[in-house]
């Protein structure tokens, strides 16, 4: 039984260095960073866009990993969860907001995303930053907290 | 290897779970599921699907090595249905390829011929006689509640209320889907790694169906992204059977991984439910009778139902002291999707009903909600609906005021369209009438001074393994960054039971207090027979001993007598308590009901970790307000499920949830060491009630089914108001 499949060599900046992998063309961002690049912080919670586990900075941009193809990559900057500023990767901690841990990385991706295009957020727009997200654990109050910490933080 | 890891490695992607430790290269398995709710299943064509490139094996029901059949409580269920399928879940055939992709186009090439049957969605029309069978009969258990004479109740009753209740089907929806991934060890052993919640129960349904001895088989849970019940019951053991059985067919690393649609179909889910209720009082607000018929939907195979009906039927009547009491549960087979686990376990659909009739009869009475619960609560001594004194010690009176405070009930002007509602809930602690209880663990100090905790309860998120190192540390006097919680490997861990039922600090706290201060007394012991006094007992095994010193310790609760066929008896040693006021607006025009603010208060007995504590009940909550507003998995009119996505399936975001207020009181339990009363479900048993009241204070109209849509909200008004222009 043969089975071979197509790949094709793409480019792209990720987390500030230079990366070239070997990707079939129809991989998506996520499978390319969790099966080629083994960066398995981004989780995969649905496939299909819904639940904001796979979260991912485009150019600066908050979008679903799952549903961005790599051939959309080719030549831009993505940063993961890996790569983002860690004051909000502690602010989730150290505010208890991380239960089973599954959708915290999209949450620090998305957070990251609005203090970077709002310095000071409400209750009400981090409420509706935070809607493509999807957490099952915490009921948010706690993640709401914790981005209400950073609101506002000039460090 | 460490099991717990701390929330700074979880913000970063740190722990591992299943998914994470998968090759690229692994093959992949994928399973055909039925097409139809109810078919025999007349031949099944794998040909095609073996010629697609790329395939290595098509699995059917004559490729299971050990015993094709399954089941938690009733061995009821094939792994792989021939003859006949029950539901939409049923798989047929699996396949086993180098990718998702060539497995996804060998499934479409498999040819099930199918005779349809007529199905049946209903469990009250499923039990009439000329009802489709499901299975040889399709009432699976009859369960009772008997308490003095209810005729004499309602003879004795001024005021008598009736309602019939229907709740729908609830998906846990936990984020990370069900996954297990099996490797083939050369001594002919099987390791699966998987995001297993029971690892024992699971091993023991996997060696059955792959005919392995369970000492040749592994299983290591790998961090768990969420279960909420979803990975309780059987879709566990399919995910780890599935991967298994590619293993060994092919002899190489398998992995089985659902996907959002397949998970929310195949995993178990909240029993819907249909409740007809009748309940009697004096004028003064003294309950005298309660009478009630219970069908829970356990859907086409029993999963743990007959234990969930357990709990319903137990708190069928509510935290309430009713003179006479009759209360009968059917547990009944549908070609539903399989109802079992979801947090809470039958007592959501019950506190629906139960908190609904409260109100309705104070309606009647013309009394506070508040005070006529009060006026019927529970304390200690008094005989419950199961004809049985509570031991137990409950202060409804403090939980209700707290709550009425925060809340502002009934003060001050009621705006328009606003209204505020309350319901109480007690939720019966760890197993009770489900099972022998019995918890265990390993303590240990290893020769270089660390202390190790061993238990299979596994961590989902709820904190309980870092209660279980602030125990083991504060017993064995030593900081908490010393103790280590061990992962959890069937070869390894003793069992202590499932991580089920609230039961992880009650029932493995306890056995690590007692297996922690067992080390602790004979490690001081040896101190004082070595002459070495002022040593600590970590620095003198590390020091002095220089090898590993460990203890062993089981903790019981008493058997619980309650009895399922008279309906008498005590089900539960002792309960959480909990009173949740909510604050809604309703739009008139569009029905859609807004929550406005929720206070809760809860009596959680002792605090171990208050962080995770009040996480585990405002998450419980959060699934509660959903339960009453937003979430139903739906079967449409051609047979299908029409919403296994989380697009359609509404689970809440930030934007939808108000701030939760949760009130911790401590008032410990008497009844056990630590005097913990469980955290992990009871946060979810009182919103939909409280929100179902809520909405009566601000329209005067009663929503009997939940969720409570906007469709069924104009409805409602539209009758009301008919009837209004009517008189």
């Amino acid at each position: 039984m043969q089975y071979s499949r197509v790949e094709k060599e793409f480019f792209f900046r990720l987390n500030g260095e230079e990366v070239r992998v070997r990707a079939p063309p129809g991989y998506t961002l996520l499978e390319v960073l969790r099966h080629i690049l083994h960066l398995t912080g981004t989780k995969d919670g649905c496939s299909s866009g819904d639940c904001g586990a796979c979260t991912v900075l485009l150019d600066g941009r908050a979008v679903h990993s799952c549903l961005t193809l790599i051939s959309q990559v080719e030549g831009r900057e993505v940063t993961t969860v890996e790569a983002v500023d860690e004051k909000v990767a502690d602010a989730y901690a150290r505010h208890g907001a991380v239960q089973c841990g599954y959708c915290t990385p999209g949450f620090v991706v998305a957070t990251a995303y609005l203090l970077s295009k709002m310095h000071n957020p409400s209750d009400a727009e981090i409420r509706e930053w935070l809607r493509g997200n999807l957490c099952r654990c915490t009921g948010y109050v706690k993640i709401l907290k914790a981005v209400e910490s950073l609101a506002g933080d000039d460090g | 290897m460490k099991r717990v890891y701390t929330a700074y490695d979880a913000v970063r992607g740190a722990p591992i779970y299943t998914e994470d430790i998968v090759p690229e290269n692994a093959l992949r398995v994928k399973a055909l599921r039925s097409e139809h709710s109810h078919a025999l299943i007349k031949r099944v064509d794998v040909s095609a699907a073996l010629e697609v490139p790329g395939v290595l094996a098509v699995l059917t029901a004559r490729d299971v090595p050990g015993e094709n059949i399954t089941g938690a409580v009733v061995l009821d269920r094939p792994f792989l249905a021939y003859e006949k399928v029950r539901c939409l879940a049923d798989p047929i055939a699996l396949v086993v390829a180098v990718d998702e992709e060539a497995a996804d186009k060998a499934i479409e090439k498999i040819v099930v011929d199918y005779e349809v049957l007529e199905p049946v969605y209903d469990p009250v029309k499923a039990l009439e006689e000329s009802a489709p069978k499901v299975h040889e009969n399709n009432l699976l258990r009859h369960y009772k509640l008997r308490k003095g004479d209810v005729t004499r109740g309602f003879n004795e009753s001024d005021i008598i209320v009736e309602e019939e209740f229907r709740t729908q089907m609830q998906d846990p929806a936990p984020l990370e889907p069900e996954a297990a991934y099996a490797v083939p060890e050369k001594d002919g052993t099987l390791t699966i790694y998987g995001s297993i919640q029971n690892p024992f129960y699971v091993l023991t349904g996997v060696s059955r169906i792959l005919g392995l001895p369970r000492d040749k088989i592994n299983l290591v849970v790998m961090a768990i992204g969420g279960t909420f019940g979803g990975k309780s019951d059987e879709a566990p053991w399919d995910v780890c059977a599935m991967a298994g059985l590619a293993a060994l067919k092919t002899g190489k690393p398998a992995a089985c991984i659902y996907g959002r649609d397949e998970s929310m179909i195949a995993h178990s889910h909240r029993h819907p439910a249909v409740m007809r209720y009748k309940v009697g009082a004096t004028t003064d607000g003294r309950l005298k009778a309660l009478d009630a018929d219970i069908y829970f939907d356990t859907g086409a195979y029993a999963s743990v139902g007959p234990l969930v009906m357990l709990r319903a039927v137990t708190h069928a009547a509510g935290p309430y002291v009713v003179e006479n009491v009759r209360v009968d549960s059917y547990l009944v087979y549908t070609n539903n999707l399989t109802a079992g686990s979801m947090r809470g376990f039958g007592s959501p659909q019950v506190h629906f009903a139960v908190e609904s009739m409260m109100d309705i009869l104070a309606d009647k009475l013309g009394m506070d909600p508040v005070e006529l619960r009060l006026k019927n609560a529970w304390r200690q001594g008094v005989v419950t609906a199961s004809d049985a004194v509570l031991m137990d010690n409950p202060d409804f009176g403090v939980l209700a005021e707290k709550v009425c405070e925060e809340l502002g009930w009934r003060r001050g002007e009621k705006h328009p369209d606003e209204g505020v509602g309350i319901a109480f809930m007690a939720h019966g602690n760890s197993l009770g009438p489900e099972g022998e209880d019995k918890s265990s663990a390993t303590v240990r100090i290893s020769s270089d001074g660390t202390v190790h905790v061993a238990t299979s309860l596994t961590e989902y998120g709820t904190g309980a393994s870092r209660g279980f190192v602030k125990i083991a540390a504060s017993v064995l006097g030593v900081p908490e960054d010393r103790v280590v919680v061990d992962r959890v490997e069937t070869q390894k861990v003793p069992d202590s039971g499932g991580t089920f039922a609230s039961r992880s600090t009650l029932m493995g706290g306890n056995a690590v207090y007692l297996a922690a201060k067992r080390l602790r007394e004979r490690i001081e012991r040896l101190i004082e027979e070595s002459g070495h006094k002022g040593l600590d007992v970590v620095g003198f095994v590390r020091d002095v001993l220089r090898e590993e010193v460990s203890e062993y310790a089981e903790f019981k609760l008493p058997v619980c007598d309650y009895n399922p066929e008279t309906g008498k008896g005590t089900p539960y040693l002792q309960y959480t308590y909990g009173v949740v006021g909510v604050r809604v607006k309703v739009d008139r025009e569009l029905g859609v009901v807004r929550v406005k603010d929720i206070v809760a208060a809860f009596d959680v007995g002792r605090v171990v970790n208050e962080g995770y504590l009040t996480a585990q009940l405002e998450g419980g909550i959060t699934q509660g307000v959903a339960y009453g507003l937003l979430e139903e998995l739906l079967i449409g009119k051609k047979h299908k499920v029409l919403n296994p996505n989380l697009a359609d399936y509404l689970v809440p975001t930030a934007a939808d949830m108000p701030r939760v207020k949760v009130i911790v009181i401590e008032n410990p339990s008497p009844l056990t060491p630590l005097g913990t009363r469980t955290a992990g479900e009871p946060g979810i048993d009182a919103p939909a009630a409280a929100i179902a009241n809520a909405v009566y204070d601000a329209l005067k109209i009663r929503i009997t089914s939940l969720p409570i849509t906007p469709e069924k909200v104009v409805a409602a008004l539209e009758k009301s108001e008919a009837i209004a222009v009517f008189v």
